[in-house]
């Protein structure tokens, strides 16, 4: 039982540092090539983004090697448009791609006509590519 | 003499026995009880702690054991509730992630989903 508690009170003082070491900052010049090559538009920015969300962008990149040409395309081009957006219009824009998620393909298909011309004019909004999107 | 004992004549007999005890013995006898009770309420280990301490250390050391118990439960508790809070925060920011580069790579434009 003595052997217990002590290795209960060494994996707790050892799990201790742990978490918040996970929550540490990164910095720039700490990402991978690939880290750096998904998020290049963000780069002049990106160590005074807030920790939360640099660590949620990291997330993105996970899955950044496995996309099409075109979607690296669309991620890059959109990037800085939504690292720019407040984190409450963020959240609505989940919401929001959650419930159209769900949507027949026919609304999709109508939502993407409607937005097709506005789409032309603004360079972070890509509508020409035909690949569906990932998931 | 046929020796024919059973359940039922050994109670009566021990009720029998019982009931010829002085009532001083029997006062002596419940007051001796109620001491090993007090007794034994005051050393039993808390069971929720039981397994983490050394229950069956000296007595002159069970105060500080009781407490280095009680400060590894708590210790333990912090850590778990720690982890599981870590753990389900992980889970989170991977999913909104997956959103994240979903909407980014998506065939509707950015403007689809915010708000103007």
């Amino acid at each position: 039982m003595r052997l217990l508690r002590t290795l209960i009170i060494a994996v707790s003082l050892a799990t201790l540092p742990v978490l918040p070491a996970q929550a540490a900052n990164h910095p720039w010049a700490s990402l991978t090539p690939i880290q750096r090559e998904a998020l290049a538009p963000l780069a002049q920015q990106w160590d005074s983004l807030p920790e939360k969300q640099k660590k949620r962008l990291l997330g993105t990149t996970k899955h950044y090697p496995s996309l099409t040409p075109v979607q690296k395309e669309r991620f890059q081009t959109r990037l800085t448009a939504w690292s720019k957006l407040t984190p409450e219009q963020r959240d609505r824009a989940r919401e929001k791609y959650k419930a159209l998620r769900k949507a027949p393909p026919e609304k999709r298909e109508e939502i993407k006509n409607k937005l097709a011309p506005q789409a032309a004019s603004s360079p972070g909004s890509t509508t020409a590519a035909t690949t569906p999107a990932n998931r | 003499m046929k020796n024919n004992l059973n359940h039922h004549s050994i109670k009566q007999l021990l009720d029998k026995s019982t009931a010829r005890i002085s009532p001083a013995t029997v006062k002596k006898l419940q007051a001796a009880r109620i001491n090993a009770l007090e007794h034994h309420q005051l050393h039993r280990p808390a069971p929720a702690l039981a397994w983490l301490g050394n229950f069956g250390s000296h007595r002159d050391s069970s105060h500080t054991s009781k407490q280095l118990n009680w400060a590894v439960a708590v210790l333990f508790i912090a850590c778990l509730f720690s982890g599981i809070a870590y753990w389900q925060n992980s889970i989170s920011d991977h999913e909104i992630s997956e959103v994240d580069i979903a909407i980014l790579t998506d065939d509707l434009p950015l403007h689809a989903y915010v708000d103007d």
